[in-house]
């Protein structure tokens, strides 16, 4: 599917819990080390006695301004065949345009100000297995937009 | 003997540097972790080592001289699984008398502190004006917390987040801290607190109301591969049901009571990457002390469910305790998940044996009664533990023996269980020193019942608890066990569990200061636990079991695990693998992390040692009386069957029989000769083999 991305499932589903593994690990392997300045998803925690974190990611959309907004345009920020936006950091300068013309708020793409460099979900374009953070989401509240939740409760009406 | 080398550079795994700060001069400095990782890994041996080296012993708990020592692990940040946890030491204001002491926890702090540039800090001296701490990378500035007096501890935590952006994180405490209430915590995430010690009321006394960290540093694993696939091995089994709700029913207290009204479970992780899932958050409830506002959520570890119902004890399965041999599933996993064993397993029957637990016929279930307990300590900032295990079964046992209206004493409220607001009222007039008794109940369990006269409002015998053959079971109305703490996993009263067990855990808390089964609990082989259940005083493999248990403790808060998960049987080498992962120390093996648990053990006893004057008549004491009242199977130790055990187990420390100090065999061992040198100055350093004369039961009359 163009355009895909990840979605934080609705709270009927299940809840983010704020334990940032989907940062941790997105961090982790794409960058190789763990930081608020690194990775391309963020969890921003609501009110500590309560289950409203939030899940902040960008959604490839197809305007993509970020990408046309780019000084190094198809060099540091790419689209790839399949409409995914990502970042080619050996080129990025660390100019923030990017981060100042995404379309949501907060901006979805990470500034690392120390390194001068941009960060944003790829979707793990290039690993197997498709993306990290939802491999690590210990409580299934992400997916891919394209897919069907892989357990509904039977509240919800159950797996079909 | 020289120490390994586990590494020539730090690791990345560790931010780099000590924070000290000084509240009474508001000024910072540095000490390098490079110093101590190499030999004491993290957490709670490092925090030891730095304790002995830094503070100043003998002190009181609220003082300003009292140093506490926070510490992550090797682990926080990383990814690994649990990572995210930290310890904090000090000067315990609850425990009797006050002594060093630890307290474990969850939450992002650590992980917030590492990216900061941190692996720990050491907190002294005392604000001239109430004050919070912001540690912000390189920056540490100390500001006016005035406007955060006497808030809750999640309105501070959210004022902070204001403040610093939501991707800081924050110690708080509520207002039982600020009124040094000695049951105060020190609270970061949404349950996650340090509570036991009571170090709430330290902060307190230090004027101090929070710390925040915000950081904009990397940590990373040595080993990321590794760390991979640790963190998929520790993948919760229950991953994809997010919250089935048959999973409480079978796995829950049979009290457990289902709240219908609209809220839902999930699991709940407290870590920044940790895969562990705990119990259940339960969600969507109406905020106990405001049910017009918001909904809130409350975390359910094993606590909550007993607030809401204490009618009968926990139930003990013989297949959380004991390895078997074709064991599939860890079995430390405190009904975290269910029990699990083949249908052909020829030990099937004793592997699934679990006693359901004393009939105590205390409170509940009510989940209103409970939520409002559980929801106060969050919020004010109280030790759940000794609120729920100790001030509300005293309130309830002394009320129950006629003992408050034989002495006179009006607590300004209707003893009422069933009444949400008498929960609450008692937890106020604790936390706000008020009512008639509020000044006591802020001076902790032990010292208000010391107070009011321990024979009669500490050890008058409740009646009324019922093993399942229906023979009562006669405990004291407080259940008080050791060091001013309360009974844990200690056989009867609360947590009955077979003798090998309490035996077990009963060394563990006698010879710590504090609660210490807040982690491995008793663990062992079923191979083992066939050899010595039935005399377990008198058997030297009780003494190897009680010496893993003792390391599995210590590893568990200095890499820093979870408290529900660790040990595990189904990866016995998890922690070693974990460290690697962490540091890259490629040589290190599992005699290593025995070794440097040891290590950071017996530094503690140093402590102890220096600063307390700790003996063996002194620990002894500790725990004997509450073993000599029968479990639910009527087991109990005599005096010498007890000193028979402590005498095997010192004797296999190398400490001597008669002071409870190690020789100086025993601190070579562990490569801390200036430790040794340290006591043979002091004259504690006991030869070898000196001529020990067990004393006379004190308790005999």
């Amino acid at each position: 599917m163009k355009n895909d991305h990840i979605v934080q499932y609705p709270d009927a589903y299940s809840h983010c819990i704020g334990c940032s593994s989907c940062e941790l690990f997105c961090a982790l392997v794409h960058d190789g080390v763990t930081g608020p300045c690194h990775g391309g998803i963020k969890v921003e925690l609501g009110r500590l006695d309560q289950l409203k974190h939030k899940v902040y990611v960008c959604e490839h959309c197809e305007d993509h301004p970020c990408y046309e907004k780019c000084p190094k345009k198809d060099k540091a920020m790419c689209v790839d065949e399949n409409g995914i936006v990502y970042i080619n950091e050996e080129e990025c300068i660390g100019c923030g345009l990017c981060a100042k013309n995404c379309k949501f708020t907060p901006s979805r793409i990470t500034m690392d100000k120390k390194n001068r460099k941009a960060h944003k979900c790829d979707l793990c374009r290039t690993r197997e297995g498709g993306p990290q953070c939802i491999k690590e989401c210990p409580v299934v509240c992400l997916g891919l937009a394209s897919d069907p939740l892989p357990y509904v409760p039977e509240k919800l009406g159950g797996n079909k | 003997m020289a120490k390994k080398v586990f590494f020539d550079q730090l690791p990345s795994c560790y931010a780099g540097k000590i924070l000290k700060i000084d509240l009474t001069s508001k000024t910072t400095s540095i000490i390098p972790t490079e110093k101590y990782a190499n030999d004491y890994v993290g957490g709670r041996a490092m925090a030891n080592r730095v304790y002995w080296d830094e503070a100043k012993g003998g002190v009181p708990a609220l003082s300003a001289e009292n140093t506490l020592i926070y510490m992550t692990g090797p682990l926080a940040g990383t990814g690994l699984p649990y990572a995210g946890r930290s310890i904090m030491t000090g000067i315990s204001p609850k425990t009797i008398p006050e002594q060093y002491a630890h307290t474990c926890c969850g939450g992002y702090f650590g992980a917030v502190l590492k990216w900061a540039g941190y692996d720990g800090f050491i907190l002294t001296g005392k604000a001239d004006s109430f004050t919070y701490v912001v540690i912000d990378d390189d920056k540490i500035s100390f500001e006016d917390a005035s406007e955060l007096k006497g808030m809750f501890v999640t309105d501070t935590q959210e004022k902070l987040f204001g403040i610093y952006g939501r991707k800081s994180s924050s110690l708080v405490i509520g207002p039982a801290g600020e009124n040094q209430c000695r049951h105060a915590s020190i609270v970061t995430h949404a349950d996650s607190a340090f509570a036991m010690p009571g170090f709430g009321a330290v902060w307190g006394y230090k004027n101090l109301k929070a710390i925040v960290a915000r950081g904009t540093g990397t940590i990373a694993p040595m080993d990321i591969e590794k760390t991979l696939e640790i963190h998929a091995w520790r993948d919760t089994p229950e991953k994809g049901k997010p919250y089935p709700p048959e999973y409480m029913e079978k796995f829950g207290s049979d009290e457990f009571p289902i709240y219908a009204n609209g809220f839902y479970q999930t699991f709940n992780s407290c870590n920044p990457g940790c895969n562990h899932i705990c119990m259940c958050t339960r969600n969507n409830l109406p905020n106990p002390l405001n049910p017009a506002g918001e909904a809130v959520s409350m975390v359910g570890k094993c606590m909550d469910g007993c607030a809401y119902s204490m009618r009968r004890d926990n139930p003990y399965p013989l297949g959380s305790y004991i390895d078997f041999p074709r064991q599939s599933e860890p079995g430390k996993y405190l009904w975290q998940v269910p029990i699990l064993c083949d249908e052909d397993d020829p030990l099937k029957d004793e592997y699934l044996r679990c006693y359901p637990g004393n009939l105590l016929h205390l409170w509940g279930p009510d989940f209103e009664f409970g939520k409002m307990m559980m929801w106060c300590c969050n919020q004010y900032g109280l030790d759940k533990w000794d609120i729920n295990f100790w001030l509300f079964t005293w309130l309830f046992q002394c009320q129950k023996e006629g003992l408050f209206d034989e002495a006179g004493i009006d607590f300004g409220r209707k003893i009422d269980f069933s009444d949400p607001q008498f929960a609450k009222y008692i937890l106020d007039c604790m936390t706000y020193r008020q009512g008639p008794i509020g000044e006591l109940l802020a001076e902790g369990m032990g010292r208000m019942i010391r107070a009011l006269g321990k024979e009669k409002f500490g050890d008058t015998i409740c009646h009324g608890i019922y093993n399942r053959d229906g023979e009562e079971r006669f405990v004291p109305v407080s259940w008080e066990t050791s060091w001013g703490g309360c009974s844990h996993w200690q056989g009867r009263g609360w947590q009955g569990c077979e003798k090998n067990v309490w035996v077990s855990m009963n060394i563990l808390h006698m010879i710590g200061s504090r609660d210490e089964a807040n982690g491995a609990h008793s663990h062992d082989h079923y191979e083992n636990y066939l050899q010595y259940k039935d005399d377990p005083c008198h058997h030297p493999l009780m003494v190897d079991a009680t010496v893993y248990n003792i390391r599995r403790n210590e590893m568990k808060d200095s890499l820093l695990l979870c408290e529900f998960k660790d040990p595990d049987p189904g990866r016995p080498n998890m922690e070693l693998d974990m460290y690697k992962a962490a540091t890259g120390a490629k040589h290190a093996t599992m005699e290593d992390i025995d070794h440097l648990a040891d290590r950071g053990k017996i530094i503690e006893r140093a402590i102890f040692m220096r600063d307390h004057g700790r003996t063996r008549d002194m620990e002894i004491v500790q725990v004997y009386p509450w073993m000599t009242f029968p479990d639910p199977w009527g087991d109990t130790v005599t005096w010498d069957e007890w000193n028979d055990f402590v005498d095997m187990f010192y004797t296999d420390r190398k400490w001597d029989l008669e002071t409870g100090w190690p020789t100086r065999e025993a601190w070579e061992e562990v490569e801390l000769n200036d430790i040794a040198e340290f006591f043979e100055k002091e004259g504690k350093l006991p030869a070898e083999n000196s001529n020990y004369v067990r004393k006379p039961n004190p308790f005999d009359r």
